[in-house]
């Protein structure tokens, strides 16, 4: 699994931790890639992949009444929900980035497999940061 | 002058279309062989 993800162009270093039960993928400025991919890779070797931390860029859109991150590399658009440990955070990235850039550290959660692939995809938001580049 | 200004309307149309969003990392949690 390793050596499939190190493949996958945009992928900058892989750690693998079997006893953690964790991938860490570090992603290059500029990366195409969407996790789904690495997921497919993780289920491809027999594994099954659960929910990920993620530490993603994108712009804050408001999209039928609700907030979501649109990632231009994959023209994704996720949508945004409050950690409830975290409460007032994603009011307050509204409040400062609505309709710019941010960085959020996010949980992106488990996927239904295949083929669900029209499921709406959900980062729950850890913290942000709107300046950062 | 002439030549100056279709490249100074390119990049004001390029520069603001320009976005940066991606992920940067993922920390991906496994379960073990099915």
């Amino acid at each position: 699994m390793s050596v499939a993800l190190k493949k996958v162009e945009g992928v900058e270093s892989v750690q693998v931790s079997l006893n953690r039960g964790l991938a860490e993928v570090r992603l290059k400025p500029g990366n195409r890639i969407d996790p789904e991919g690495l997921r497919k890779i993780v289920r491809d070797a027999g594994f099954t992949p659960k929910g990920a931390e993620v530490s993603v860029r994108g712009k804050v859109i408001e999209q039928n009444g609700n907030y979501a991150l649109e990632v231009s590399s994959t023209g994704e658009v996720y949508a945004l929900v409050e950690d409830p440990q975290r409460r007032g955070t994603l009011a307050e990235l509204v409040k400062v980035a609505l309709g710019e850039e941010a960085t959020l550290e996010a949980y992106l959660a488990e996927s239904k497999p295949p083929p669900a692939e029209n499921s709406e995809r959900t980062l729950v938001l850890r913290t942000f940061s709107s300046s950062e580049k | 002058m002439k030549a100056v200004t279709p490249l100074l309307s390119i990049l004001l149309w390029i520069i603001p279309g320009r976005a940066s969003g991606e992920f940067k990392e993922v920390r991906q949690t496994i379960f073990g062989m099915d």
